[in-house]
Formats: C-alpha cells, sequence, structure tokens
C-alpha cells in the first residue's frame, strides 16, 4: 500500500489558477470547440489523508457538524485542484475564468470519514452544444483500493457568441425533472438561510476555489457581475445540510444552479415530495423576497432501505 | 446616636444635627435658639435608663421591686441623700417617679413639688419623669381634685424639660399587678418611649400574664400590620417581629414589591390586601387561622390623605379618605367582633393623628376620618373587654415619613419644631407605642388613645 | 418504588411587561430573584432550606450559566438551597414544575420552586462568527506572532455585534412564520383568532378587577399589572390591525393583537409533599397528576400536521390515554396562545377525523372543548409571554383555579420553539 499523500498544497492550485487565467486573457484564448478533448486522460492520487483541521473549517463554513464524516462537497474540494489540472491541459476547449457551473451531480456509495484515504481521478468528457454555448463535464472519481466510492460530474458552460447561441435548436434537459404526471406535493414549510457577505472569501479559503466572482464585488465585476456571487459547490454543501440527519449512506444528489446567488443572499429551500417516488427528494432554492428559482435539484436515496426507485435517474 | 435615626427614611433633620455640633451648642446658647435633643431610642440590650431611678411618694406595694425588675437601678430620696450624694452629684438620674397613688388632696401635692424641684436638675438628658396617680372617681371631691392636678403637673413639667426629657403620667383604675407596672416601666422608661410626652395613660387593674422572655413579649402572637409596605406600617411590622410575633405585612396589591421586602426582612408572610373590600376582614381571618392557627393583634394603619379646604371638597377627595381610614376599620373591628376572629388576649391598634384631635387647615376628610377612629376604641373597648381584647388608638404627631419629606421646606421646620421636644418623631417611636400596646403587659389600656407627638402644641 | 403525591401551594409572578419597556434594565437574574423573593415573602419562607428550585431562560447570557443558583443565592431563601437551570424554550418552567414534582413523587425531595425567566430587553449580543473564530485562535496560539496573525485576521465587518433571534435555527422562519403556514393549513380564519384574542385581554382584565391575581402577582419596579393588558380590547378594535405574519400569502390572518408580543418576565411555583406544606400550615392549591412531552418535525414533516407549534396535539391525546381520560373530563383548559391561532389549530386538530386517525392514531377524534373553560382568566395574549415563565405562570394560575372551585381537574398545554410540546393535568387537592 503506498503512503497516503498530503491534501494538495494551495500553491499547486494558485499555479493551475495563474495558468488558467493566463489562458483565459483575449491573445491566449482558445477559440471555442476547436480543440479535440481527450476523454481518456484521466489525472489522479495516491491515497489522500484528510486534514481534520481543514475538514472542520469546511464542515463550519457549510453549515455541517464538525464531524470525521466527510460531507460529499469535501471530496470535491479534494480533487478540485486535480480538476484545475484538468481543465488548463492544452486539450481543454475552454478558458478557466468565464466557466459557469451549471449543474453537479455527485453519487455516495459509501460515506467516508477522516480516517479513510481516498485516491482521486478526474477526466473531461461529454463535450457538447448547449443553446447559451458549450458544455462539458468533469468527472471526479473517489475510490477506497478499488472500489468506487463516489463520482462526481460537474457540468460547465462556456458562453459562445451569440449567433451560436441562436442556431441552437433546443435545450437539451440538464434538469432534473419529474417524471411526467407525477403529482407533487410541497413538503414542509420551507428552510430560509442566510448567504453571507463573506461567504465567498471563507469558501474559497477553504476549498481553494479562489475564482474571483466569489470573492469581492469588485473583483467579481471584472466579470461582469455586479456582485460576487456564491459558490455553486457552497450552495450545494449548505443546502444539503439542511438535512443533517437525514441523508443517508447512499444517495445522489443533483442540482442545477439557474441563477447567480449575489452576496449576501437570503434564500428558502423548498422541498416537494412526488407521491410516487418517496425515495426522492424534489428541492428549489429561491430568493426569499423576490422568490425567484435560483437552484433546483433532486435527492436521491439509493440505501438498500430505500424504496426502489421508478425509472432510472 | 441611636440607630434608629440613622436608619430614619424620613427627612434628614439638618437644624438638629447642627445644634448638635459643639459650634451650634454655642451659638444656640447665646443666642437662645431651640436645641434638640438626640433622642434615647430603643436598643436590644440597652440598660432601661441612663442612670439610677429615683423613686419618691408610696402607696403601690411592689413598685421598686417592678421598677427593679425591669432593669432600674431604684434609689429612694432617703437613700440617696443618706449616702450624701444630694444635691448635685456627677450621677446624673435616668428617671424620676413618684407613686402618687395615695395622694389624698390638694396638700399632697407639696411634696410631689419637693420630690422634683430637688432633684429635676439631676436629670439625665432623654430622662423620664413618670407620676404615677390614681383616675378621679367620685370617691371624694378633694380627692378627685389633687388627681386631676397630677395632669396639669406633667403636661406643664413636658415644656419645661430639655435635652430629651419628658414626664408622663399614669392613672390607675384599681391597683395593678407587678408584672403589670414593670410592662409600663419597660416601656415608659426606655427610648421605646422617647417621643411619648406630656401625656397622661389611663390603666386599669386587669390580670396580665407576664411573658415568658420580656425581650420577646409577643412570642406566640400572630399580627396582622396594614399598609405595612412602608413608612410607619413597616417600622410597626419591624418592631412587632423583633418583639417575638409572627407578622403578617398586608398592603395593597399594588404596594407588593416593597412589601415582600418588609415581608422578608422580618420572617414574616406578605399579604397582597386591599382593606377597604368588604371581604377583606374575612379574608385576613381565615388567612391568619389556615397560615398560623389564629390571630392575636390587628393593627390598623392603612390611610391616605387627600387635602383640600373644605370649600373646595369635592367627593372624590372626601369620600375615599373616609373609606379607607374609618370605615374600613370600622367594618373590620365590626367584623371581628362578630366572628371571634381575635384569640383572647387580642389586641387591636388604630393609628389616629394629632390632626383628629387638634384639626388641621384643609384636613376636615383627614380629621374627621381620625377623630372617628378615637371614637370608635372608645366605643369598642368594652364589647371586647369582655373577650379580653383591648382597642386603642395611637395618634402620631409630626412623624419624619417619605410624606413629610415633600413638604416644603418652611412648613416642614415649623411643624418639626412646635413641640416639647423640638423635633419630628421618627416611625419607629410610634411603632414601639404600637408594639407595646400589644404586649401582654398592656391588656389594662383600652379604649384610650396614646398621642405620640413630642407633647405637640396643637391638641392638648 | 411507592410514589408520593406531589401538590402545589402557591405561586408568585411579576408582572410581565412588553420588550423594551418598563423592565427593559432588568437582568435575568433581577426578574428571577425578585421573584423567587415574592414568594418567599407569600410563604414565609425566609431562611428555609428548599429540596431545590429549578428554573431557566430562554434567552441567557453565557455569564449567567449557573442562573438559578445565583438568583437563589441573592433571595431570602437559604443559602443551602440548591438550583440548577434547565431550558426546554417555552415549555421550560413547566418543564421545571414537572422536574420538581417528579423527584418529590419519588422521595428525593420534599419541596421545591419550579421558575421561568425570560428577558428579550436585555438579551445576549454576541461578537461576529468571524470575530469570535478570531479571538478564540489568538486565545490558542501559544506565541506571540501566531497571536497576531490571528488578530490580523479580523476586519472590521467582525465588529459589528450579531443580535439573536427568534427564528427557528433550522428554518430559519420565525415562529410567526411558522404558524402563519399552520393558520393557513387549518383553515383558521381572522375572525377567530381576534375573537379568541379580546376574550383573552377581557379575561385577564376581569380577574385583575375581582382580585384573582392579588396572591399571584408581585409587583416590580413600579409595574403592577401585565401592561401588555388591553381591558378595553374588542373584535371590532382589533380587526383594524394589519396583518405582520404570511404575509405573502393572499389573505393574512395574524396581526399584532392575535400573536403574543416580546415580553420580559418572570414566575415561580412551590411545590411540595403534602406533609411538609401542612408542617408549615401552608395551603395546598392542587396536585400534579401526570405530564407529557411530544415533538413534531417541523423541518421536514407536513405542513399542516407538523407545524412547528402543533406538538402538544400529540402529547395531549398521549397523556389522556395513560391517565384514562377524555378531553372533555376537564372543568379548566390551559392552553398557551403563543399566537390565538395555534390555540385554534390545537382544537381543530383535535376535531379533525382524519388527522385524529393518520396522525394520532385514534378511531375518533378527541373532540372539542367547553370554550367557556378556557383559559379562564385570560392567558399569553393578553399577559405577554416571556418565553421561559409561562409554564410557572400557568401552573399557578391553574391551581388557584381549581383552588377556587374546590373540585375538578385542569389540562394545561404549551407548545415550544423546536416542534416541542409540554402538557400537563392538575387536580384541586
Amino acid at each position: 500500500m503506498s503512503q497516503p499523500e498530503p491534501e494538495s498544497a494551495p500553491r499547486s492550485v494558485a499555479l493551475s489558477m495563474a495558468k488558467g487565467v493566463v489562458r483565459s486573457l483575449p491573445l491566449a484564448r482558445v477559440r471555442s470547440g476547436r480543440a479535440a478533448l481527450s476523454p481518456d486522460l484521466v489525472l489522479r492520487t495516491g491515497p489522500q489523508a484528510i486534514d481534520q483541521a481543514r475538514l472542520a473549517a469546511y464542515q463550519r463554513v457549510c453549515g455541517a457538524r464538525v464531524s470525521d464524516v466527510l460531507p460529499p462537497g469535501y471530496l470535491h474540494v479534494l480533487g478540485f485542484p486535480l480538476a484545475m489540472a484538468r481543465m488548463t491541459q492544452a486539450d481543454f476547449p475552454f478558458p478557466l475564468l468565464g466557466l459557469v457551473h451549471v449543474v453537479n451531480r455527485t453519487s455516495q456509495h459509501r460515506q467516508l470519514t477522516l480516517a479513510d484515504r481516498p485516491r482521486l481521478a478526474v477526466h473531461a468528457a461529454n463535450l457538447r452544444p448547449h443553446r447559451s454555448g458549450q458544455q462539458v463535464d468533469i468527472i471526479t472519481e473517489a475510490r477506497l483500493d478499488d472500489a468506487l466510492v463516489w463520482t462526481e460530474t460537474s457540468t460547465y458552460l462556456c458562453r459562445g457568441r451569440r449567433e451560436e447561441r441562436r442556431n441552437f435548436p433546443q435545450e437539451p434537459p440538464n434538469s432534473p425533472q419529474d417524471p411526467p404526471n407525477s403529482p407533487q406535493e410541497r413538503h414542509g414549510v420551507g428552510i430560509r438561510f442566510q448567504v453571507p457577505a463573506d461567504v465567498g472569501r471563507r469558501y474559497a479559503a477553504v476549498s481553494g476555489d479562489r475564482n474571483p466572482i466569489h470573492l469581492s464585488a469588485m473583483s467579481a465585476r471584472l466579470f461582469g457581475f455586479r456582485r460576487a456571487i456564491a459558490h455553486g459547490m457552497w450552495l450545494q454543501a449548505r443546502l444539503l445540510s439542511c438535512f443533517e440527519g437525514r441523508l443517508p449512506d447512499q444517495f445522489v444528489v443533483e442540482c442545477e444552479f439557474r441563477k447567480p446567488v449575489p452576496l449576501p443572499g437570503d434564500v428558502r429551500l423548498i422541498e416537494t415530495r412526488p407521491a410516487l417516488r418517496p425515495s426522492s427528494r424534489f428541492f428549489e432554492l429561491q430568493g426569499s423576497r423576490d422568490g425567484r428559482t435560483l437552484v433546483t435539484g433532486r435527492l436521491e436515496d439509493r440505501s438498500l432501505s430505500a424504496e426502489a426507485p421508478i425509472g432510472q435517474a | 446616636m441611636s440607630n434608629g435615626e440613622r436608619t430614619s427614611r424620613g427627612a434628614p433633620d439638618k437644624y438638629r444635627d447642627l445644634m448638635n455640633t459643639s459650634i451650634g451648642r454655642t451659638v444656640s446658647a447665646r443666642i437662645g435658639l431651640p436645641r434638640p435633643a438626640l433622642l434615647r431610642r430603643f436598643r436590644a440590650g440597652d440598660a432601661l435608663l441612663p442612670g439610677p431611678l429615683l423613686l419618691g411618694g408610696n402607696g403601690l406595694t411592689g413598685l421598686a421591686q417592678a421598677l427593679t425588675a425591669a432593669g432600674a437601678e431604684v434609689v429612694t430620696g432617703e437613700a440617696a441623700g443618706a449616702r450624701g450624694e444630694h444635691p448635685p452629684s456627677a450621677d446624673r438620674l435616668g428617671a424620676l417617679v413618684y407613686d402618687a397613688s395615695e395622694l389624698d388632696g390638694v396638700a399632697g401635692l407639696a411634696a410631689i413639688r419637693e420630690f422634683l424641684a430637688g432633684s429635676l436638675r439631676r436629670l439625665s438628658s432623654s430622662g423620664r419623669v413618670l407620676i404615677i396617680g390614681r383616675e378621679p372617681d367620685g370617691t371624694d371631691h378633694g380627692w378627685d381634685a389633687a388627681r386631676q392636678a397630677l395632669d396639669g403637673i406633667v403636661r406643664s413639667l413636658g415644656k419645661e424639660l430639655r435635652a430629651g426629657a419628658t414626664a408622663n403620667l399614669v392613672s390607675l383604675a384599681g391597683t395593678p399587678s407587678s408584672d403589670a407596672l414593670q410592662s409600663l416601666a419597660r416601656f415608659l422608661l426606655s427610648g421605646r418611649a422617647a417621643y411619648v410626652d406630656g401625656q397622661t395613660l389611663r390603666v386599669a387593674a386587669v390580670a396580665v400574664d407576664a411573658p415568658a422572655d420580656w425581650a420577646t413579649p409577643l412570642i406566640g402572637r400572630v399580627a396582622v400590620v396594614t399598609g405595612a409596605a412602608r413608612g410607619i406600617g413597616a417600622a410597626i411590622a419591624e418592631v412587632l417581629a423583633r418583639d417575638g410575633a409572627k407578622v403578617i405585612a398586608a398592603d395593597l396589591p399594588a404596594a407588593g414589591e416593597a412589601l415582600a421586602k418588609v415581608a422578608n426582612r422580618i420572617n414574616g408572610t406578605a399579604l397582597q390586601l386591599d382593606v377597604t373590600d368588604e371581604s377583606a376582614a374575612g379574608t385576613l381571618i381565615r388567612y391568619a387561622g389556615e397560615r398560623f392557627g389564629g390571630l392575636d393583634v390587628v393593627v390598623h394603619n392603612a390611610g391616605i390623605t387627600r387635602d383640600k379646604l373644605m370649600a373646595n371638597m369635592k367627593a372624590e377627595s372626601w369620600d375615599p379618605v373616609l373609606a379607607v381610614n374609618l370605615q374600613s376599620q370600622v367594618q373590620f373591628n365590626a367584623e371581628l367582633l362578630r366572628t371571634d376572629g381575635l384569640r383572647p388576649g387580642g389586641r387591636i391598634i388604630c393609628l389616629a393623628s394629632t390632626t383628629g384631635l387638634a384639626g388641621n387647615r384643609g384636613q376636615t376628610n383627614y380629621g374627621a376620618s381620625k377623630a372617628g377612629i378615637i371614637g370608635m376604641v372608645r366605643s369598642m373597648a368594652p364589647p371586647f373587654h369582655g373577650r379580653g381584647i383591648t382597642i386603642n388608638a395611637v395618634a402620631p404627631g409630626f412623624i419624619d415619613t417619605a410624606m413629610t419629606h415633600r413638604m416644603p421646606l418652611a412648613s416642614r421646620e415649623v411643624a418639626r419644631r412646635i413641640n416639647s421636644l423640638q423635633q419630628a418623631g421618627l416611625p419607629v417611636d410610634v411603632a414601639e407605642t404600637v408594639g407595646w400596646l400589644a404586649w401582654p403587659g398592656s391588656a389594662g389600656i383600652s379604649g384610650q388613645t396614646v398621642r405620640v407627638c413630642g407633647q405637640n402644641w396643637l391638641g392638648a | 418504588m411507592p410514589t408520593r403525591e406531589a401538590v402545589v401551594i402557591g405561586g408568585n409572578r411579576i408582572p410581565f411587561a412588553r420588550a423594551n419597556g418598563r423592565y427593559a434594565l432588568a437582568s435575568n437574574q433581577d426578574m428571577l430573584t425578585a421573584t423567587l423573593d415574592g414568594l418567599v415573602a407569600r410563604f414565609g419562607l425566609q431562611g428555609e432550606r428548599l429540596g431545590e428550585v429549578v428554573a431557566g431562560a430562554v434567552l441567557k447570557h453565557s455569564q449567567d450559566f449557573n442562573l438559578t443558583r445565583e438568583s437563589v443565592l441573592g433571595s431570602a431563601l437559604a443559602p443551602t438551597t440548591p438550583a440548577y437551570d434547565i431550558q426546554q424554550a417555552c415549555g421550560t418552567s413547566l418543564e421545571s414544575v414537572i422536574l420538581v414534582a417528579n423527584k418529590i413523587a419519588v422521595g428525593q425531595a420534599d419541596s421545591g420552586i419550579a421558575a421561568g425567566v425570560d428577558t428579550v430587553s436585555d438579551a445576549p449580543i454576541a461578537v461576529s462568527e468571524g470575530l469570535r473564530t478570531a479571538l478564540l485562535a489568538a486565545n490558542r496560539a501559544r506565541n506571540l506572532p501566531a497571536r497576531l496573525k490571528a488578530l490580523a485576521s479580523i476586519r472590521p465587518s467582525y465588529l459589528a455585534p450579531a443580535t439573536p433571534s427568534n427564528s427557528e435555527l433550522r428554518t430559519g422562519l420565525s415562529m410567526g412564520e411558522h404558524q402563519a403556514v399552520t393558520t393557513r393549513e387549518w383553515a383558521i380564519t381572522r375572525q377567530q383568532q381576534d375573537e379568541l384574542a379580546a376574550a383573552s385581554h377581557q379575561n385577564l382584565a376581569a380577574a385583575y378587577e375581582r382580585g384573582f391575581f392579588d396572591d399571584l402577582v408581585t409587583p416590580f419596579l413600579g409595574l403592577t399589572r401585565d401592561n401588555n393588558l388591553r381591558p378595553d380590547s374588542t373584535v371590532e378594535r382589533l380587526a383594524e390591525l394589519k396583518p405582520v405574519y404570511g404575509r405573502g400569502e393572499s389573505e393574512p390572518t395574524m396581526t399584532a393583537g392575535n400573536s403574543t408580543p416580546l415580553t420580559d418576565g418572570a414566575a415561580a411555583v412551590l411545590l411540595g409533599t403534602r406533609e411538609w406544606a401542612a408542617e408549615r400550615r401552608l395551603p395546598i392549591l392542587a396536585r400534579f397528576v401526570d405530564a407529557e412531552t411530544a415533538a413534531v418535525d417541523y423541518v421536514h414533516g407536513d405542513r399542516k400536521a407538523d407545524g412547528l407549534l402543533m406538538a402538544p396535539v400529540y402529547a395531549v391525546p398521549r397523556l389522556l390515554a395513560r391517565n384514562g381520560l377524555t378531553l372533555q373530563d376537564f372543568d379548566f383548559y390551559e392552553i398557551h396562545e403563543a399566537f390565538a391561532a395555534t390555540v385554534l389549530a390545537t382544537l381543530a386538530a383535535w376535531q379533525d377525523p382524519d388527522f385524529s386517525r393518520d396522525r394520532l392514531g385514534l378511531a375518533a377524534p378527541l373532540g372539542g372543548i367547553d370554550r367557556s373553560r378556557l383559559n379562564v382568566t385570560g392567558s399569553s395574549l393578553a399577559t405577554g409571554h416571556p418565553f421561559a415563565a409561562t409554564g410557572a405562570r400557568i401552573v399557578a394560575t391553574l391551581a388557584k383555579l381549581l383552588h377556587d372551585k374546590g373540585s375538578g381537574r385542569g389540562l394545561i398545554s404549551i407548545c415550544a420553539a423546536g416542534g416541542q410540546g409540554v402538557v400537563a393535568i392538575i387536580e384541586a387537592a
């Protein structure tokens, strides 16, 4: 068994990011869609030791209990340096900055703890057109020994030019759709929480994702946002913490980030449960004041005790 | 200086304090300003008197023993003369007591002159002059004239005495027991009676029970004090508790905050009660019965003022004063009579006022209520007597309280000085008198109004 | 273990004051001490060593970790009386009563005081999370450079204080917003709510007028009656108020008039065995019979059945079943008026056949109650509601009602934050 590696030093992330920023500059910009994305290029780590202090800091920022259980999003953070590295490889068709995280689908097959030493692997796939440009999936997998314990597919959008958007025939279904004609019931009173003004910086500090659009209004303005916006993965982690004590060991969570959530924010999580699929919970994150839909998603129980889902998600 | 004055909640008597500095004494002596004394007040453990008691006259058997038992160092004229200490002596006399119980005519008064004239200069500050005579009873016109003359002696003498000394007359009907005499002495000679001056107390010969311990004469007694949240009522509650009573401190519900503090200070209980309620007496009697097994002492202290000149007097100023101060007491006492609400040996003490005796401008309503109380106790004494219960009134003169503190300075200063002691009394002075009336030894006093006024010039 | 009867001897509270009013400068300890002293004065317990004093506050400063014991030390009780703090939100002091009564029942104590206090005016204000984290890190640092580094992380924005809110932590919704959902789900009308609120004020005012509270309340800081009381409250006047909760809904019904205001105050109950009371010639107002607690999943549960303040709905049938009673076997019902709609939704649920079958497992609903027996001397809508004090207020009030009546049985139902409910039965003794 190989010696576990320490978690990636922030410096390696910074290097990738610096590289990404340089490549994002107009002169260096690779024209979208021209390069051939290699699905076989897989970046891997050895077994990763978990730093308890960093884990605790992550748990705090995301509203999770400080404990030895790894929240599903923490493996995203562990894999983030690899993902950054992958997205700054020569074959990657898009500039790093300006990519928008639109969908995240995370499957947890086993609950990981502080004592586990997962190995991570990242590859890119499914380059495809989208109404607003092009999309690509960054897929991260975590294994213990040879067993796949966790998989994540992050879909990123690179906005295309206006003529490209206009010519696109139809929107492929990104969002977790309800089964047609499934009676849905709004469930519970709804959970309201604050998206703090400094959460972009705080999440950046624990995740290493220092995308300027999250850090401050000033840095976000450079990229066309009036205010800094929340990290999608923070939103996912934060709303998962609303299910504290109710997350099974095996589950799938899927989030579509519909609209940026400006900082600070005040949001509300609305839950619905389709009567015919009790193992699924659909949710929607709305602005508390305007009711705008910000995130939609689904949480599905994949544990053995859960009722069998109807159809394949 | 006594504790009582320090803890008084009334206005500080700056004038009295100034006149008791060395400069103040010198100045006042030169230009003849009144110089109010710092009165001797009771503290547990103090000697009964600041010096020996000179006893004159004769007739009452056991008087000397009773006085000795009360804590006095009794000397007689002969003994003092034989020791060659007369006159004058560094040994100041704490009290001059003259037994005039066998006074049989006007000529006999000369002996009293002789006794007093020869020893008054030796009377210490806050000393006591006490004459014990007999009630005029019509047996003999000469006797009666002489007996009534005693009253004139103490009233005039009270105005002559200085430095906090007082003069009082005890007028006996029948021959009291030694315990009754001792009880009288423990009150009148001690600091408890500091502000009782120029008064005549009528004492009937009634069997009295000596308390097991004279320091706590009210032990085993259950007392209720109305209006106990503050001022005179709070002081009464404290004195009754100090004397051993279990005290129910009662006051209006709105006064409950202060009331609870009083109750907790004296290990009593707080009872929030409006005495003007028709059910108040029943509530209280039942409460005392359930909680303490009975009721022995009721002190009607609750009272209000709504001063107005009669020409401007409206019903809203008149009616509540009469209702709270008088009607509630009449009702309450009638209920006590009707239901046998007090245990045998019980005591009812009603707070009247010198206003009820002398009147006061702007206080026709208050004066009526307080004079009414005086009439009520006189009227109710006989029916209660059969049950071994006494009912008396205590009429305070000008007492320093939070209420008098609000008076204009000039009126307050005048009111303070127009009495023989040239100062206002303290709530504790009233309380001590109330407490003494509640003692078992006071069984011979009923239907009377005892003034605690420093011999106020108003109201005889 | 043989059990003994715990009896209610009496109670005391200070008048309740609307927040930031008369008691703005009084702390929890000030109010609790005054309340204990009033109780001591009422029953002549000066210097008495009681079995224990159990009390609590919902909003509590960290320095007040030993609030009850500190209050006992400052009171006229014997300093040898032990004490401890508890907290179960609005159920706190009813839970204190249960704890003291249980200790008495099993013989671990002969007497005790159960109490509760709360101040919204003197609520703790915390430093921001950022400042707190930085200060704790600086405190942990072993040397000066590490300490300076930790302190250097403090940003100006951290200096803004974090004020407490009465929102549920897990849902971020205020109690009123929660109740607004329940109110709509149970179709409680504005008219019904305003009628209940007006009755509460009128009942409380009448009780004060006839001296009912003379031996239950001791004035504090010059306040002699609950200053939220509006004796002239009527349905017509209440109808003029604008809704404050559920404003996003089409027809919001909850107003400041049919909702309980934030309030400061304290209340206490004296309990003991019959023997303990008899030895001191103390009155016995009522006997404590039984209690039950329940909780609902207000976070993820059903919008209608699992409302935040609906837990008593579940606790009461369990309590009735255990005691072989029906809902109609009571002479008095004291249902805490967190909101008028809370009481009405609770009563509606007990009459709903579907709900009773599906959620309470009852073949038939518990049924309705005689509304003339409900909160007969007013409740929280009129008195106000200092969270932890309400249970003790109700126990003392109900015990006196039963004593005055001379017989009978009363039901207490209190909803609490966190989706909890505390209910109890007491009987005339």
